[in-house]
């Protein structure tokens, strides 16, 4: 399936470039777009596309640890959590899902709630994101369901995971294996070419963040409340 | 945008026939209902995002196609082909005179329609002839998949609130919580024999009338008919039904039919047929009854 996937389609690059190139043309799209309505101050702080690229490491290092304080910019990146566990039916109801964090819950909830359908869009509504184990899995329920392995097919599970992991890496032929360890490499040696986080870098792009946002968007706002409540009255 | 199709009309979502200005073309907004402010406190609907998940993998003929998906605050709203029809409006019409033709066209056009879900690792779980849609043309989509799963999904006892009930395969109804293709294939089953009666094959009213229902047409599975019944959270022990032969229920229907009907409805889910050989065993259908 993944083959004909949305993700091989749509959200599989051909390497570090074309990514940079994109992220550059997003950047300058942006700019152009919104130049006009800026103040003078939000203007001279808008962030360039390296600077965009450290803010969303800063949100990479805060995902790994979700029971810290979040800061303020990192409302899109819970509410991209809430929508992955809504998308894997992992089902959490809103309340339990922002008890878990430390923050005033119920100015998050409405911010969630109002970012969701933001999120999606920019997804493009694709959805599923491949990996083998996912396909392992419906191979157990199948062995279950159609054999009387019941209790013995779990027991398969730990040597099945590390074969995928291994096959994954070695069972291709030379010429696969060659590409894939190439790709692993390169990806190696992008994870390690990345400098640590420069703290008083990243708090002079959070105070220029903060002067250029857009001040509709702030779920803080008196404009942002009155729409949340009308929305939730209708 | 026109006026609510009522035919179309589902639990949780109104669907309505519009004109894409950009192209002229016909297509159907599913527009999702907001329901209790329990639910809606939640943001957008679990169901509708299922629906758009699967649908953007998928791309088939007989598959319903997801044109765009657009949104106003919770309110999603899903664009879809616009199909003029249903098989449950055509079983239903009596002026419709349906051939072994296009019985056969309407079978082997589902299971062309489930075999490409089932190799793709996804149940329908609600396939009934209201949710077989119908064009213009007579090509037949599979369509609502609000209901549909992975059976990869890792880790979670599926419900066995699933599918509609004259529809609803004995291990669903005996509690089952881990099930597969096979209650897609029960589905088509009931659906082959509906297209034949032209009235539901097994209308049960309640779960243990629909139990009582299928014993009573196919027999009460014995013990070597279905090994693991007893074992199912849910079983219930029935008194014994020898079952109806089907020829003397589908008086007019061929033995390959007869056979075709008696393979996707075997007890014990093992035992029945998969959707590659239904759609096989469907495409050397004899089209004289």
């Amino acid at each position: 399936m993944f083959p004909t996937s949305t993700q091989r389609k749509y959200w599989t690059f051909s390497g570090e470039t074309e990514i940079q190139q994109l992220r550059k043309e997003a950047n300058e799209r942006f700019i152009k777009k919104h130049m006009g309505k800026m103040s003078n101050e939000a203007k001279q702080n808008i962030l360039n596309p390296e600077e965009e690229n450290l803010v969303c490491r800063c949100l990479e290092t805060t995902f790994k640890d979700l029971s810290s304080k979040m800061p303020r910019y990192a409302t899109a990146l819970l509410t991209c959590l809430y929508v992955a566990c809504k998308v894997e039916e992992v089902n959490i109801h809103i309340d339990n899902f922002v008890r878990i964090l430390e923050a005033d819950h119920k100015k998050l909830t409405n911010v969630i709630l109002t970012f969701e359908l933001l999120v999606l869009q920019k997804l493009h509504y694709h959805l599923i994101v491949h990996n083998p184990y996912r396909s392992l899995e419906g191979l157990f329920i199948d062995l279950k369901t159609r054999s009387e392995l019941k209790e013995s097919a779990e027991r398969l599970r730990k040597e099945a995971e590390n074969y995928l992991t291994s096959v994954l890496l070695k069972g291709a032929s030379p010429e696969e294996l060659k590409k894939t360890v190439y790709q692993i490499k390169r990806i190696k040696y992008l994870v390690k070419s990345q400098e640590p986080l420069d703290n008083e870098l990243v708090g002079r792009i959070r105070k220029k963040l903060d002067k250029c946002r857009n001040r509709e968007n702030d779920p803080n706002s008196e404009e942002k409340k009155k729409r949340r409540l009308r929305h939730f009255w209708e | 945008m026109g006026c609510p199709l009522l035919s179309h009309s589902i639990k949780y979502a109104t669907v309505y026939k519009a004109k894409d200005t950009q192209t002229g073309n016909i297509v159907a907004v599913k527009k999702i209902k907001v329901g209790s402010r329990e639910e809606a406190a939640c943001g957008i609907d679990r169901t509708a995002l299922r629906e758009i998940k699967l649908l953007q993998e998928l791309s088939h003929q007989n598959i319903i196609g997801l044109l765009d998906v657009f949104g106003q605050r919770s309110n999603v709203s899903l664009v879809f082909d616009f199909m003029e029809t249903d098989l449950e409006i055509i079983i239903k019409d009596s002026n419709i005179v349906l051939t072994p033709a296009n019985v056969k066209s309407y079978i082997l056009q589902t299971m062309e329609g489930l075999e490409y879900l089932h190799t793709h690792w996804i149940l329908h779980r609600d396939l009934k002839p209201n949710n077989l849609l119908i064009n213009k043309h007579g090509v037949l989509k599979l369509g609502d998949f609000g209901l549909a799963k992975f059976f990869g999904s890792p880790g979670r006892v599926f419900t066995h609130h699933v599918v509609t009930r004259w529809y609803r395969c004995p291990e669903l109804l005996f509690g089952a919580r881990q099930y597969g293709t096979g209650v897609d294939i029960w589905a088509v089953g009931c659906i082959l024999a509906e297209l034949l009666l032209r009235v539901p094959f097994l209308p049960g009213e309640s779960d243990l009338d629909q139990l009582s229902r299928i014993f009573q047409a196919l027999g009460t599975p014995a013990d070597e008919d279905w090994p693991n019944m007893k074992e199912l959270p849910d079983f219930v022990q029935f008194k014994h039904f020898p079952g109806t032969p089907l020829k003397e229920i589908f008086i007019a229907a061929s033995d390959d039919l007869l056979q075709l009907i008696s393979n996707c409805l075997a007890m014990d889910p093992l035992h029945r047929c998969t959707a590659t050989e239904v759609r096989l065993q469907s495409h050397h259908l004899n089209q004289k009854f």
